[in-house]
């Protein structure tokens, strides 16, 4: 820490915000193909229904929720690591928490755009919002499909705000740093930030308003969404675990997402890497081993109650998942997601960056196994022996899926461009002050200024 | 200045015209022209209710007697009009012999009016031309054919065996052009005629009077799909089979093959072919002693049966002892036994044989005169095989100038096409009497397009005393100028020279009709005031029928000394070649004019469950020595040909047969939903795809040489097997082929565990449980153990509900406060007998017309997308005792009370209404899909695409019923556009609904009356009486939904056990 002082820092961040050099340009070029295809398909599926996906009868859930309760749990890594390590001041959050942070609102945007896009008829996916009309249409409370909405409505708009309060006192940096045009958009997010002592005492207060705000969030919001499942009467769904197990699966991938993203970055950015250090990405890999704790746990209960209730069809879908014909989807589950994080419990692993990042991959791809589990495998395989069925991926929802990761990274190449992607106001915090000749008196006489 | 001098002044200052004439100018000048780019087109077409009959009221359904054409067995049926157009065919209750229900097959007529290929104009040479003309020069060319020397008739006429008033007219038609006529029929009638002629001395195919019966043992007669009169005896089986005061028939089958009837049967006999023979002969030879025929006759028959081996011989067929003895036993107390022989599945070497046996086992054992009736004389016998030869060589001869085929696709029901089309092209002149388009029609110089049954009148002779009316109930569709049959043949004959001598005199065939009514059957009638009365009154009632008492038959053994029936050539289960067995199903049979309708082609056969192909089903054994897997492509050969079919591993067919279904491999048109696949400009969208010709499956007759067997067609030959490598994506309704569920049997061919896995979803109980009521112990009545709903206040969600219904509520079950739904005064519901239902599939036939479902075609199929609201699930459990049963039944939405699709929509798409009913605003679906997956029963089915219903399938459709596009959620309603019609019409005359009223689609057709439908809101309901059953349960009553579908649960037969 010795080398870094507030002037490497300003430089280092406010560096990556320089003017993108053809890697970026390339690398967008691929970003908005992909997006592209995506939209296409997207297209096709509106124009001609939904046939181009895997979905049918009886599996009338597929890929789509599968996509979009990923990237909901991708989406709370972000909030946990800034709000609620925020509150309970974990020293490692500082360096790692606006790109999470980005990524949480990036992810969530992504999330919602799912729930949309399953729909048979897009084109009326208003009627979602209860809102007066004419025909005294109202929605239906009890579904939780409208929790969702809400849940994740709220948890959107939060997110977005606490984001861009986040970003005040680095804005005004870069607004300082600024000339023109930039200047002036700058100073526009900054909201006239100057970095005065009242301003500060402010600000820190709204943030952690904010902080207290989002915390339960965190936990609300991957719960309602387990209860689209739990709520319902299918077996594999209509468990009481649910929502715990879903939070802790989404903190789990979410942490493997902050991994996934935060290791290239510090590649790319040539002064991040003192910033991001290797031990903050540890204490990243000490939540993975945790969480993946939770969900393996949560795994194996799920057998034992199917086992322990006596349900037939209980058994018979936990006895379809390991042997049955998609067991290929659960076994591949379970390297990933619980065998995976094992490597982790050594040190030395777990402070490679390049193990780390390999393992950070094969979680986020077990992740969404875990979600193609619970939603394909459950009504494959219920009640109804007659109509029980496989799934068989097809084309759009394939491509629609490319493009939605397409459309994540898009905005979060143009955030590390245009947004300081590390907190420099709190990194500074996390310094000794430099000493000014002029105002050496303006120090307390106690000098504990931490 | 006046307006007068202004124009002058205009005009005298130079311009020549003035505004006002100008507008006058350009007005008549442009009329003009409008008036001179219309062309001719008939206006009067386009308007054909511009004048509409004095009573019609627009929008409401007429229902017009006539009868169904489909096969010989004549059945009465109702068309339900709409604004000038049949949009449902249903059976009429006053018809003795389907008595208000109707088959598949008969309600699919409605696609042969509605096909898409049907022939618009008369064709000549491929040439679209003018009736007038092609009739002058078709009656020049007869002229020609008369005028030739010789005493071989020059005029030849294939069509369907129909004994009817057209076909009387055509006899007459023939007589006068020196002409012939056969009469096609692939089913085997003529061998039984053959057999009762020479035993019983009467040349007529017998009525089973399955109802009287106690025992019956069919030997291959699939008389509930195919075999006899279908609707008929389903009814008499209901009758017969169904348990009923402590008493239940008992069926038991033989074939080599697991049809639906074997399904249903008591007992199954699984036989390699020609073990009916020997079962019939044991049978006989067991009752003999006990008989009580003449000793003269015993003793005939003893010597007949001198080689036969009872303990032998039921050893080869697997059967024990006491099961045979007490088959036999019950079947010979006289007059309860019935036994009927018959069926493709027996069109074999031994099939003459087979009616001997039969024959003389139901004398043996009592039955003749008794359960077998002679008298009614079914015109379901055509013409011999060896009659069909032999006027094809002829033709091959060229002995003959013109060739009438008559609504039979003759290359397809023929073997041998290579020698058909040679002798066709023997002929001089081909003329193709079709209402659509198929494999014959093209090869056809000369094309008339007769109208269908809808289209034309008739009357059907079906059996002695029944005759069968056939009106028109529509017009002709718009663009196809079609006439009936009747017209043709009476405009034909006053072509001819002749015509004046014969006096033909009828302007229409419906006057011809009513000249031969007064003349032959008004004679006969009492009661009517005069003809005219009657005319009307037979009109509307479908008919004129009367009671005719059966004839005694008297019988003769001394045929018998001719007949060797204990060759016993093919019982051996030998090593030999595997053998093929053909097999009609509900749906297809081998005179093969249904293959090519949709929705008998998307309706899964109810055994095999698969649609849209042919098959081929060999046992596990056969499967294992070829190594063949379930799914696996087999190329099946013969001498005369080959092909190949998706194989069908399961333990319904004989180790030593391979089963095809018959009557498949037709052409038909289907919209290519593919080939827009690629195309993505936005305004193609609106645009209906192209059609494409769809083979479906494979026509058996390939296979087979032109070798008649006498009488019938030989639907038998030695087969080869060769597996191809291929895995085929079977079109299976049925979900459980996956390889990871454990098998019933040693499973090397991956057919699966078809089981319903205990979960109780279609159940047996036995005779004796039922009777003495012991059936709680044995997990029914399930429904008592719902879990309480302890809601504070059952009016959160729904209507204040008053004191008098909560009363009555709880008086109908509830408690007071586990209710989730208050009914007044009505909650339908409805009642499965599965004692009765067959699984014929009607019911399903009659949904997808009433309800406007469309037909996604076999890519679709295959991914489960299939849309139809019922599904006849079909599950193969073991019982106690080893033996592989058949469960099955018909599974709509359960309407339940405690629904899980309702909860869960977001927009209240779906919703209960105070009639109980889980109701489906298709207007208001999004289309999440939730509440399907919340549905237990799996009964909700999404609209994956947009479906089509290419002209003229879309004049079908029921105006009232919401056609859905993509995106939307449906399902079973139990046919609410029925419920609201009833409901108003009861509200307009201030009462409610009365018990009976409304009748759902799926119970109108049933032919078993297996289906009760009502209010169980009231206690004197017969649902309400059908709910009390102690045989009644609710599928998968421990989760508490609430369904409003009762299960009455199969009765095992005791008397086998």
């Amino acid at each position: 820490m010795s080398v870094l002082t507030y002037a490497k820092i300003n430089d280092s961040v406010i560096a990556s915000l320089e003017p993108p050099k053809y890697k970026w340009y390339l690398s967008m070029l691929i970003i908005l193909s992909a997006l592209g295809a995506g939209l296409f398909a997207l297209g096709y599926q509106i124009m001609h229904g939904l046939e181009g996906s895997g979905i049918t009868t009886p599996t009338f859930w597929g890929v789509y929720i599968t996509d979009f309760v990923f990237w909901v749990g991708i989406a709370h890594a972000g909030t946990l690591i800034s709000a609620v390590l925020f509150l309970t001041r974990a020293p490692f959050r500082t360096s790692i928490y606006r790109a999470s942070e980005a990524m949480t609102v990036f992810a969530v945007i992504t999330a919602g755009l799912f729930p949309l896009i399953h729909l048979g008829r897009i084109w009326n996916f208003y009627w979602f919002i209860p809102y007066p009309t004419q025909r005294m249409l109202w929605v239906n409370f009890k579904s939780p499909l409208l929790w969702d909405v809400f849940a994740v409505s709220t948890y959107m708009s939060v997110s977005i705000a606490f984001f861009l309060v986040g970003l005040v006192p680095d804005f005004a940096s870069v607004r300082d740093h600024a000339k023109g045009a930039k200047k002036y958009f700058y100073g526009l997010m900054a909201l006239g930030f100057r970095g005065t002592n009242i301003q500060w005492v402010h600000y820190m207060r709204g943030y952690l308003l904010f902080a207290a705000l989002a915390t339960p969030l965190v936990f609300s919001v991957h719960s309602i969404v387990s209860w689209d499942f739990a709520m319902s009467s299918i077996p594999g769904w209509h468990t009481t675990i649910f929502a715990p197990y879903f939070v802790a699966g989404a903190i789990f991938s979410g942490c493997a997402m902050v991994i996934t993203i935060m290791i290239p970055m510090r590649a790319i950015f040539p002064g991040f890497g003192k910033i991001i250090t290797v031990k903050h990405l540890e204490a990243l890999a000490k939540m993975i081993i945790f969480t993946g704790g939770i969900v393996t746990y949560a795994y194996s209960i799920e057998f034992f109650i199917a086992y322990y209730s006596g349900s037939q069809y209980e058994r018979a879908l936990f006895w379809y998942r390991p042997f049955g014909e998609l067991n290929g989807f659960f076994w591949l589950m379970v390297l990933c997601n619980c065998v995976g994080p094992i490597p982790l419990w050594r040190k030395k692993i777990r402070t490679n960056l390049v193990a780390l990042f390999i393992i950070s991959i094969v979680i986020n791809i077990g992740m969404w196994l875990e979600r193609f589990n619970i939603v394909v495998t459950s009504t494959a395989h219920d009640f109804i022996p007659f109509v029980w069925a496989g799934y068989t991926f097809q084309w759009v929802e394939i491509w629609v899926t490319v493009g939605s990761f397409a459309w994540f990274f898009m905005w979060f190449f143009m955030f590390v461009k245009l947004m300081p992607s590390l907190a420099i106001a709190e990194l500074k915090e996390g310094l000794t002050p430099p000493l000014r000749h002029k105002c050496q008196h303006c120090l307390p006489a106690s000098g504990s200024y931490r | 200045m006046t307006k007068k001098q202004k124009r002058s002044e205009q005009k005298e200052a130079g311009s020549k015209i003035v505004r006002r004439d100008f507008f006058k100018l350009a007005a008549v000048s442009g009329a003009s022209v409008a008036v001179a780019s219309c062309n001719n087109d008939p206006v009067e077409e386009l308007l054909p209710y511009i004048n509409p009959p004095a009573d019609l009221v627009a929008g409401k359904i007429y229902k017009f007697a006539s009868s169904c054409q489909q096969c010989a067995a004549g059945c009465g049926v109702r068309a339900r009009v709409v604004d000038g157009r049949v949009i449902g065919v249903e059976g009429n209750p006053d018809h003795p012999i389907n008595k208000g229900a109707l088959c598949a097959i008969g309600q699919s007529s409605l696609q042969e009016l509605y096909s898409p290929v049907r022939i618009k104009s008369p064709v000549m040479g491929g040439e679209a031309d003018t009736w007038e003309n092609l009739l002058n020069s078709l009656g020049e060319k007869i002229e020609q054919a008369r005028a030739e020397k010789g005493e071989a008739p020059k005029i030849l006429y294939i069509g369907p065996t129909r004994r009817s008033a057209s076909v009387d007219l055509l006899t007459d038609f023939l007589k006068r052009v020196n002409g012939e006529r056969v009469f096609y029929e692939g089913n085997p009638y003529r061998s039984l005629l053959s057999a009762n002629k020479d035993m019983f001395g009467k040349d007529e195919v017998p009525a089973y009077n399955i109802k009287k019966a106690r025992t019956l043992i069919s030997f291959g007669a699939d008389f509930l799909e195919s075999w006899h009169s279908v609707v008929e005896n389903s009814d008499a089986y209901g009758e017969f089979h169904a348990y009923k005061d402590g008493k239940k028939g008992f069926h038991a089958h033989i074939s080599p093959h697991l049809s639906l009837t074997a399904s249903n049967a008591d007992k199954w006999v699984n036989c390699s072919p020609g073990g009916e023979v020997q079962l019939a002969l044991l049978l006989t030879k067991f009752l003999l002693d006990k008989s009580s025929i003449s000793a003269k006759d015993k003793k005939i028959i003893r010597g007949k049966l001198s080689k036969v081996n009872i303990a032998k011989g039921i050893k080869e067929l697997d059967l024990s002892m006491a099961q045979f003895k007490k088959i036999a036993n019950s079947f010979g107390v006289q007059g309860h036994g019935v036994a009927i022989s018959g069926g493709v599945s027996v069109s074999n070497l031994e099939n003459a044989s087979l009616h001997y046996a039969v024959n003389m086992l139901n004398y043996v054992g009592g039955a003749l005169n008794k359960t077998i009736q002679f008298g009614a004389d079914y015109a379901f016998a055509g013409s011999s095989a060896e009659q069909m030869a032999s006027v094809v060589s002829k033709m091959e001869e060229g002995q003959y100038d013109i060739l009438f085929i008559h609504e039979i696709n003759l290359l397809e029901v023929l073997p041998n096409k290579e020698l058909l089309r040679k002798a066709l092209g023997g002929v001089d002149m081909v003329v193709g009497l079709f209402a659509t388009y198929n494999e014959t029609s093209e090869i056809c110089q000369m094309l008339l397009p007769v109208g269908t049954a809808f289209e034309s009148f008739d009357a059907l002779n079906p059996k002695v005393g029944v005759y069968s009316l056939q009106q028109p109930v529509m017009a002709n569709i718009p663009g196809i100028d079609s006439r009936s049959f009747g017209d043709v043949l009476l405009s034909l004959g006053s072509k001819l020279s002749d015509a004046k001598e014969a006096d033909v005199k009828f302007a229409t065939f419906q006057d011809w009709l009513k000249a031969k009514w007064e003349k032959e059957i008004y004679p006969q009638a009492k009661g009517y005031l005069n003809f005219t009365d009657f005319w009307h009154k037979s009109l509307q009632n479908g008919g004129y029928f009367k009671r005719v008492n059966p004839t005694k038959a008297s019988v003769s053994l001394s045929c018998l000394k001719d007949i060797d029936l204990t060759n016993d050539k093919s019982v051996k289960k030998s090593e030999e070649k595997l053998k093929l067995v053909a097999f009609n199903s509900n749906l297809a049979n081998i005179n093969a004019n249904t293959g090519n309708r949709g929705w008998l082609a998307e309706i899964p056969h109810p055994i095999s469950q698969l649609t849209w192909d042919s098959w081929v089903e060999m046992h596990p054994d056969t499967a294992a020595k070829h190594s063949i897997k379930h799914g696996d492509e087999v190329e099946i050969s013969s001498k005369q040909g080959s092909f190949k079919l998706p194989a069908y591993v399961y333990h319904g067919v004989n180790p030593s047969v391979l089963a095809i279904p018959a009557g498949m491999g037709l052409a038909m048109q289907f919209p290519n939903y593919s080939a827009r696949r690629n195309l993505i400009l936005p305004f193609t969208s609106d645009r209906p795809n192209e059609m494409i010709d769809l083979k479906v499956g494979k026509n058996l007759l390939n296979l087979l040489p032109f070798s008649s067997g006498g009488d019938d067609l030989l639907l038998s030959t030695e087969l080869n097997i060769k597996k191809t490598g291929v895995k085929i994506a079977l079109a299976e309704a049925d979900g459980q082929w996956r390889d990871d569920i454990k098998a019933l049997r040693d499973d090397s061919a991956q057919y699966g565990d078809r089981g319903q896995k205990g979960r109780g979803l279609f159940r047996r109980a036995s005779l004796q449980d039922v009777k003495s009521g012991k059936m709680d112990e044995k997990g029914h009545h399930l429904r008592d153990r719902y879990y309480t709903v302890k809601s504070g206040s059952p009016t959160d969600f729904y209507d204040n509900v008053d004191e008098q219904v909560k009363a009555e509520n709880i008086g109908y079950g509830f408690k007071p406060n586990d209710n989730p739904v208050f009914h007044k005064p009505y909650r339908f519901e409805m009642s499965v007998d599965l004692d009765r239902c067959t699984g014929c599939s009607s019911c399903i036939v009659a949904c997808y017309a009433e309800n406007n479902i469309p037909v996604v075609g076999k890519e679709r199929f295959v991914l489960h997308r299939q849309m139809s609201w019922i599904r006849i699930e079909r599950y193969f459990d073991k019982d106690e005792k080893g033996e592989i049963k058949t469960n099955l039944g018909p599974s709509a939405c359960q309407q339940c009370d405690n629904a899980g699709c309702e909860t869960v929509c977001p927009v209240y798409a779906t919703y209960h209404n105070p009639d109980g009913l889980n109701a489906q605003v298709y207007n208001r679906c999004v289309g999440t899909r939730y509440c399907a997956n919340n549905c237990i029963y799996k009964q909700r089915r999404f609209n994956w695409r947009t479906y089509e219903f290419p002209y003229p399938l879309n004049l079908q459709l029921n105006p009232a019923v919401t056609v859905r596009t993509k995106g939307v959620m449906e399902k079973c309603t139990f046919c609410v556009q029925r419920i609201q019609e009833a409901k108003a019409t009861a509200k307009s005359e201030g009462r409610l609904v009365v018990d009976g009223e409304i009748v759902t689609a799926c119970q109108s057709v049933c032919p078993t009356k297996a289906i009760t439908f009502g209010n169980g809101v009231d206690a004197n309901s017969k649902i309400s009486q059908k709910k009390k059953d102690i045989r009644g349960y609710h599928q998968l009553a421990e989760l508490n939904y609430r369904p409003a579908i009762t299960y009455l649960s199969k009765v095992d037969s005791d008397e086998i056990n």
